[in-house]
Parts: C-alpha cells; structure tokens; sequence
C-alpha cells in the first residue's frame, strides 16, 4: 500500500512532445527517394515550406535561389550521385545546413562519412517526426553558430581538436554542456588543462565559452522562433527567466528581446566573437 | 509489532509498507491500476507497476561489473627471428572519433558522432555477420545518444524506436556481442524514464567486446561516448578505466598523440578522485605509448618505478602490466632473456585470461627471438587455437606461418596461409599477412608468387604507415628478383625434385 501520497504529477514524455510551441517556418530543400520523401512530408506538413528536386541540376538550382535554410538529402537518391557528386555541390552552398536522410546500407554508410556532415537521420531508425522537426528547427541555428566559430577560426586552429570538437559541440548543443566541469570533460582535460589551453589560443575562460554560447542559442531561439523566455530558460538549464536575461545583458549589453530585435545575425555573430577573444583584433 | 516502512530511491523518497514496492517505485516502474470485476460484478482497483514508456521488458539493471584489470598491452609486432619487430604500432583502416585529426576547415568543427560506425560500415558489405553486428551496434549507440538527453530535449525514445533497434539485434549472430547489445538496450528500455541508469557500465562491457573482437576504432568510439555521457558520481568513477582502455584502443590504431592525450586525462581524474590502481596503469600506458615512440630509456624508468610502487595484492594486476610492458621495451632493446624473466612473471600474475594470453604471445616472440623455436611454436600454437581475441588469434597465426618458413615445414606454412587468407584481415595484420607469405614463397622457390606478395606487402605498409614492414617488403622483393639463368633454374628444378617438392 501506497502511504506517501505527495507525488508530482509525471508530464509524460507523449505530452511533452506537444508543450513546444512551434518556430517559425523553415525553408527546405528534399533532395530524396520516394519512399523517403513520404516521411519527410509528414515532418514538414503544414510546419514547414518544402521544395522538392528530382535531379542535381535541379537541386544546384533551388540551392542557388538562396531562400533555404537546409536541404535534406539522400547521397543514394535520386540518380544515386553518391558523396562524389553530391558533395562538391553542397560545398558551393555553405550557408545552407546540410541533413543527410538514408537508408542504412553500405553505399549510404560510405557516402555519409565522406560527406562529413553532421546531422544524419536513418530511415526508419530515428526517422521519428518529432525528432525530425526538432532537428530542421535547429538547422538555421547551426548556420549562425557556424558563423560564430568561423570568426574565431583563427585561434581554434592553434588548439588542440580535442579541444576544438569540444568547442563545437557547446556551440551546436549548448543545452547538453550545462557546466564547465562537463565541457572539460568532452574535451577530455583537467580545468587546469582546459584553462591554460584557452588562454594560449587567446580565448575567454571556461564559463565565458559557456555563458557566449547559451547567448548565442537564446538569439537564435527568440529572433527565429519568437520563443518567450519562460520557455527556453529551463532548456538552457537558466533556473529562471530573469537570471537568463541578466545574462545576456551582462554579455551583449541589451535585453534578449532587444537584442533580437536591434542586432542583426551579421553583427550579433561579429559581438560574439569580440567577448570570446581574449585580445579581440 | 511497530510496522516496517520502505523509502524509494527518488529524489522525494516515497514511502512504502513492500520492500518490492519501493524497490520499483522511481526505478524504471510506474503505477497503474486495472478495473477488475468480481463475481458480482462489483468493480474493484487491481494495482501494479509496470515498466515505464515501454512494453519491452529485458533483463533488469543489466549492469556489467567492470573488470578489474582492463588494460592488455600491445602485441607484438608478431616477427621474430633475425629481426624481431616489436613496437610496430598497428593500424586499422578506420578512424575513432576519439582520435579525430582535425581536417580542413568545415569539416573539422562539425564531427559527425559515432563516424568510426560509418567508416567500417560504409567499407563492409551489407549483409554480413559483420555488417549485422555493426549497424546494430549504430542503431543501439544512436538510441544512447537520444535516451542521454531526453531531459534536455524532452523526448525520450518511443517503444516504435525499442522495436527497431530490437530487431536490429536480432540479427546478430548468438554470442558475446550480441548478448551486450542486448543488455544495453535493455538498460535504456528498462530506465527510459529514469534519472540513472547502468547505461555507461552496459556500454563499457559492449566496448570490452569490441575491443577484444579487435575493432579499435569502434571499442575507442563506445569509450569516448562513455567519456561524454558520464554524469553521476558512479559515472566519474569510472572515467580512468575508461581513458585507460580508450588509449589501448588508440595504441592500437597508432594513434600515439590522442592515446597519449587520453591517458594523461585518465591520470589527471584518478588523481583526483585517489583511484591509485587507475592512475598507476595510465602511467603504464603512457610508458608504452613513449615506449612506442622510441623513447626507451624515458619508457623504462617509468615503468621500473610502477613495478617497485605496485605492492600487494590489489595492485597485483598494475604490477603485472607494467612487468609486461618492461619485457616489452626488453625485447625491443634484444635483451631477450630478460624478457622472457619478466614476461613469465606478468603471465603468472595475471588473472584474466585476455592479458594471459597478451603475455604469452610476447613471451612466445621473446622465446622464438632467443632461438627456442620449439617452445616458441608451442606458445602461439595455445594461443592460436583458444583464444578469444581475434587479433591475438591473428598474430599467433602469422608467427606459425613465420616459424613455418624459418623451419622449412612447407606444409605448415601452406596450412597457416590458407587459414589466415580466409580471415578478413585488416590494416598491420594484412601488411604482415603479405610480407610472411612473400617470404614462404621466396623459400619454398615460388620467386613470382614471392614477388607479388612483397608488393603487396610494401602497398598495405606504406598505406597503413608501418615503414619497417615497407622497407622489409622492399628489399625482399629487389632481392627476389635476382633470376637464375635457365641452366641454373634446371639444377634447382632438379634439387626440387629431389626433395620431393613440387614446383
């Protein structure tokens, strides 16, 4: 018998999976088979604008209108181009963000380690709509973060890429590294270590990295998908929407919604890349 | 009589009357309750738990209990006789995202998680054992992946998931993988909802297998996830095993800088956490990956100082890795007797069967290098016919078929290659594969099978970086094709003859 009846009611994983409100919609290119592009219909439907291509040229062409924001892709698609074909063509687009969406074969599995992309979603592995969208829905964040690390680009070559991919990894996910003790442990070193290797290469310290890259996602979340804070606090680990704020006044100088609504990405990216040098140029 | 109460492990502690009932409550289990009706047909609650989101039901916590010497050390690179060879760093074709080199520009920011997966999967054809196992091992490390940040993301996996990745290892054949595989599905699916989880101890058994499977870059990529996932205090605890196994992995791929790195981050957390058995082996490891580099002298007096500081019984296993690793650079430096002394001892002292065998594999080159060929073979023969790791079972294999040559036994030499042809055989194993075979032919008077297998051999070496298997494939070739003119090819024929061998 059950004597403690005091227990929080359990929001069940089900449930969540409608509580986020949407984002803005995103413009995507599908570049798939059929059977493929059956699935992605249902993730974009009534979400989010699709463009459907047959062909490469077709494909070279809707990227070449500069409206996307990602292109899903199946290396074995259409015409089956492969990683050869496919991936000097996407590398002439890189301000799109590229998924690749295939089957798990091995002509796909060589495709998609050449490509070296970094979203990949597995025909009915983890084809799940709701892990799909989240996915497309992060997809222009990627690009901005993208251009934040592009602009520091010179000092991340002189670390170590242990390092770098640690770096990486906080800027395209800062939600996953919520402390600096987890961030040093995906870069695999001890503070001392991680310190020491930040202040060579002419970073800000540890928490800096981590406060700029909270920042930069809470930009993104409230420009792009005009989310309140209320709601984007808790997933950035803030334990209240003041203490995220605070946060980004004390960074950038400006309240988040002002912040997304005076400062273009071009100068946002360009700001934070000023706090994360240690000795900005 | 007072009545006994229970509390849940939870973080709200709930109270129970049932041991049971507190045991699954906050555990992996939720509440429900079924309308029953009696007899009568009155309506009556029956409760009970059931496993939370999912309906599949597995073995219950799954937790593999960490072994307590991790650590095989290399194995030799498998000649011996005129020139021993140990120390050549083997390497295989895939790349661990633990060692990742930074590539140009994009591509180097944006590492795609689990890429070893992709490499071996996109180089191995689909429908094979192999492939089974490995898209297996994918789809379960890409549930991990999901079911770690479920909280974050607020999607935990769906049963529809469970199914797929069920199936998947379905597919792989009945044995060790297969079991962890499942285990570790199992722990996700059993504590999908829950806070903690033996998900890290299930992926530590699952890279355990890998690695004794010899897949380096796979075992190194189920480490490094490990090392991401790590959380809780239990988690932290086990973070130098981790970084002392990743950095064997890496060894093993010839990946001296990352393993170096991995194992300094090993030494820094046991360090810190006062795990003296961790970090004594992390020094061991770094010992031999200078040892690997040439450093020798630096290697020596490290690991002279481990052997002298590992005393008693709990660090048995330490003092058994570093006497090992010592014969090691003893072999390296020709000082072949006193390795055998210190091979023997670290074969007495350890008590897992894997490094057992690591040992005698060393000790069997270091017998075969002082000349004691007939005990030599008799070593690689156990090892080569019980063994479960296949690399060790590879390297007993290749010295058979060398010792097979240097004996003249060209049956057996016929034997261990057409044995070892069937195997897949990869990266150092191939190169040496060719150079031995080169070098039986170039005995047994097959000067162009011979010539053939040397080039071969030089290709894989300089392909996988092995430059002394490339310079001893070179120069057995420039010195193979020294053709005898065809009066001097006839009285060789005839010799042949003589001896009853075939040309």
């Amino acid at each position: 018998m059950r004597l403690h009846l005091g227990r929080r009611l359990r929001v069940l994983p089900a449930l969540a999976d409608h509580v986020l409100p949407s984002t803005r919609a995103i413009d995507v290119i599908a570049f798939l088979p059929d059977r493929l592009l059956q699935t992605l219909r249902v993730v974009a439907a009534g979400r989010h604008e699709l463009t459907t291509v047959a062909t490469m040229s077709e494909l070279d062409a809707a990227l070449r209108q500069g409206r996307a924001d990602c292109a899903v892709v199946d290396p074995q698609g259409p015409g089956r181009p492969g990683a050869e074909r496919l991936g000097p063509l996407l590398a002439r687009y890189p301000g799109v963000h590229v998924v690749v969406y295939t089957t798990l074969t091995a002509d796909s599995m060589h495709d998609v380690a050449a490509l070296g992309v970094r979203d990949v979603v597995l025909f009915n592995c983890d084809d799940r709509p709701t892990y799909f969208r989240d996915l497309l829905e992060t997809a222009p964040a990627a690009s901005l973060t993208d251009e934040v690390l592009a602009r520091i680009e010179g000092s991340l070559t002189t670390v170590r890429p242990e390092l770098r991919r640690a770096l990486a990894e906080l800027f395209r996910a800062p939600e996953t590294i919520r402390s600096v003790d987890a961030f040093r442990r995906v870069a695999g070193m001890s503070r001392m270590t991680l310190g020491r290797a930040l202040t060579k290469a002419g970073l800000t310290s540890p928490s800096g990295l981590l406060r700029s890259a909270r920042v930069v996602r809470v930009y993104f979340l409230v420009r792009r998908g005009g989310l309140r804070l209320k709601i984007i606090a808790p997933r950035l680990g803030y334990s209240s929407p003041r203490k995220l704020a605070d946060e980004c006044k004390a960074l950038t100088g400006l309240t988040p919604m002002l912040l997304s609504r005076t400062v273009d990405p071009d100068e946002f990216s360009a700001l934070i890349a000023r706090k994360l040098l240690r000795h900005p140029l | 009589m007072e009545q006994r109460v229970f509390y849940c492990q939870g973080p709200e502690a709930h109270v129970w009357s049932d041991p049971d009932d507190a045991g699954k409550c906050c555990n992996g289990y939720e509440r429900a309750v079924e309308i029953q009706r009696d007899a009568q047909g009155n309506a009556q609650l029956a409760y009970y738990w059931r496993p939370l989101h999912s309906p599949v039901v597995g073995i219950a916590g799954g937790v593999t209990p960490l072994a307590s010497r991790s650590m095989p050390i290399e194995t030799p690179g498998c000649a011996f006789g005129d020139e021993p060879r140990r120390g050549t760093p083997p390497v295989e074709t895939h790349s661990g995202s633990l060692g990742d080199e930074p590539r140009s520009g994009e591509e180097g920011l944006s590492p795609l998680r689990h890429i070893a997966y992709f490499e071996a999967l996109g180089a191995s054809e689909t429908g094979t054992p192999e492939w089974e196992a490995t898209s297996a091992g994918l789809v379960v490390l890409r549930l991990v992946d999901r079911w770690v940040w479920r909280h974050v993301r607020e999607r935990a996996p769906t049963f529809r998931e469970f199914v797929t990745v069920r199936r998947a290892i379905a597919r792989v054949v009945p044995g060790a993988m297969r079991a962890a595989l499942e285990e570790l599905a199992s722990a996700v699916a059993l504590f999908s909802s829950a806070r903690a989880a033996p998900v890290n101890d299930c992926l530590m058994a699952y890279a355990q297998v890998l690695q004794d499977g010899a897949q380096w870059s796979l075992a190194a990529d189920v480490y490094d996830t490990v090392l991401m996932n790590a959380r809780s205090a239990s988690d932290g605890r086990a973070l130098p095993v981790c970084a002392v196994r990743a950095g064997l992995c890496l060894r093993m791929m010839g990946k001296l800088r990352e393993a170096d790195r991995v194992y300094r981050f090993g030494l820094d957390v046991a360090s810190e956490i006062g795990d003296r058995h961790s970090a004594m082996l992390a020094r061991v490891g770094l010992a031999a990956v200078a040892a690997q580099r040439g450093e020798l002298p630096e290697a020596e007096s490290v690991l002279d100082q481990v052997i002298v500081d590992a005393v008693g019984p709990e660090l048995k296993a330490v003092r058994a890795a570093a006497l090992h690793d010592r014969g090691g650079v003893a072999i390296v430096r020709q000082e072949y007797e006193r390795a055998v002394l210190l091979l023997y001892e670290a074969f007495t002292l350890y008590q897992d069967v894997a490094n057992r065998d690591r040992a005698l594999n060393d000790l069997a080159t270091a017998l075969g290098s002082l000349g004691l060929r007939g005990a030599a073979h008799d070593a690689y023969f156990v090892i080569h016919s019980t063994s479960h790791q296949r690399d060790l079972r590879w390297w007993a294999g290749l010295n058979l078929m060398r010792l097979a040559v240097l004996e003249h036994n060209e049956s057996e030499f016929e034997q261990y290659r057409l044995r070892l042809r069937r195997e897949s055989l990869t990266g150092t194993h191939a190169a040496h594969y060719a150079l031995f075979v080169g070098e039986g032919h170039a005995r047994f008077g097959r000067p162009d099978r011979a010539r053939r297998a040397f080039s071969r051999a030089a290709e894989l070496a300089l392909e996988f970086g092995l430059p002394s298997v490339a310079a001893g494939a070179m120069a057995a070739r420039a010195s193979s094709e020294v053709v005898a003119t065809p009066a001097v090819a006839r009285v060789v024929t005839a010799i042949r003859a003589l001896a009853g061998v075939e040309s």
